[in-house]
């Protein structure tokens, strides 16, 4: 029971920390691309499907720093709970709690999934 | 000035979210759409990314006052996410004007729940699975007191879980509002746990539907980041003015607005 506290607290830690950090790093690429006038939204008016390698390979191409930035820090936020769930399922299997570990496993299987599916659809 | 605007609003989305227990997305999706006309679908994503946000930076301070079950959270985690991905698919096949439609009855759906009395409901037994599982908890109330509480009807919360999972990938919600229902009515957990235990919850539904919606290039920097900044700002502010303000004055106002926005989603879905 106290490697389970213990490990909530690190779970709690590490939520605090990732989302500061990679908060900043979205708020870096925001303030650099920033625009005063003109509307910014325009484009998004009408849906226009273009996947994100496509769309990465382009402000690559560009050289636009800032708005890759952007694309890192939402990419490493949406990581953080793929992470908790790793951390989850590492905790089980050190307590043994079996059934859980493998519902925990079951979840970032689920959550993979999900990306599978933004690549295909 | 838009993306400013944006980002204030945001802010404006995330504490009141808090203080209302709704969550950000709520606001910022009819935002987005009626206001900024984005496509409902980038609204959807870039709500998600800030779901994903206010869970894991209010999850780690319930962590830290021993409220979140994490041991129910993982069980019921299982349906979220089967829900998600399900409702990915459908938002896949479904049109502008279904998301709209479905967007305006479900804000009418929490106008009606939030005049709901909630009480707490305590049980004294445990279900099955939830007995194997270890399920049963315990928390520290107001007046210090230990209170200790059991599991019910689990499999009816994993069911409901799955339909939240549906709803938040397909409108960029939490759904926060029917798993604390589900938690709190079927499984009979005290309203607080419910609470925290689905604040812990709603970043990993959020996360099945974003992975897929950021790979398939629909959360954009430009709408995400002011959205997720300002939610992440105004959720921190909600949390901090709680204790200060009478928030049954607040939840007054705002059915009123929910009603206005609901009705202004329909008809925006139906003219599209």
């Amino acid at each position: 029971m106290t490697q389970i506290k213990s490990t909530e607290l690190k779970i709690s830690k590490f939520l605090s920390y990732s989302v500061f950090i990679f908060g900043a790093l979205i708020f870096c690429g925001w303030v650099f691309k920033i625009r005063m006038t003109g509307n910014p939204f325009f484009n998004f008016e009408i849906y226009d499907r273009i996947p994100l390698k496509d769309l990465l390979i382009f402000h690559f191409e560009k050289k636009d720093w800032a708005q890759l930035i952007s694309y890192l820090g939402l990419f490493l936020l949406i990581s953080v709970p793929f992470i908790r769930v790793l951390m989850m399922m590492f905790l089980y299997l050190k307590t043994k709690e079996f059934i859980l570990a493998f519902i925990s496993t079951s979840v970032f299987i689920g959550l993979s999934l999900g990306l599978a599916l933004g690549i295909q659809l | 000035m838009y993306s400013l605007l944006l980002f204030l609003i945001s802010i404006a989305a995330g504490t009141l979210g808090t203080l209302l227990g709704l969550g950000g997305g709520i606001i910022v999706v009819p935002a987005l759409t009626l206001l900024f006309n984005v496509d409902i679908r980038y609204a959807v994503a870039a709500s998600l990314i800030s779901i994903i946000a206010t869970s894991s930076s209010g999850a780690a301070i319930f962590l830290k006052e021993k409220l979140t079950n994490i041991r129910i959270a993982t069980v019921l985690e299982l349906g979220t996410v089967a829900g998600a991905l399900t409702g990915f698919f459908i938002s896949t096949q479904l049109n502008t004007k279904g998301l709209f439609l479905i967007f305006g009855f479900f804000l009418l759906l929490c106008t009606v729940l939030m005049f709901k009395r909630r009480e707490d409901h305590i049980s004294n037994s445990d279900h099955p699975w939830s007995k194997k599982l270890k399920l049963a908890g315990s928390f520290v109330k107001e007046n210090k007191e230990l209170s200790t509480y059991h599991v019910e009807n689990l499999p009816v919360g994993l069911i409901s879980m799955y339909f939240a999972g549906i709803l938040s990938a397909l409108l960029g919600i939490g759904s926060g509002i029917f798993k604390v229902i589900a938690m709190d009515g079927a499984m009979k957990l005290p309203m607080k746990v419910s609470s925290a235990t689905s604040n812990f919850m709603i970043g990993v539904t959020a996360a099945a539907s974003a992975g897929a919606y950021f790979l398939r290039g629909d959360i954009r920097p430009e709408i995400a980041s002011p959205v997720a900044l300002g939610i992440i700002i105004g959720s921190w502010m909600g949390s901090k003015i709680m204790m200060k303000l009478p928030t049954s004055q607040i939840r007054k106002i705002f059915v009123l607005v929910l009603f206005i926005v609901s009705i202004q989603m329909i008809m925006k879905g139906l003219k599209t």
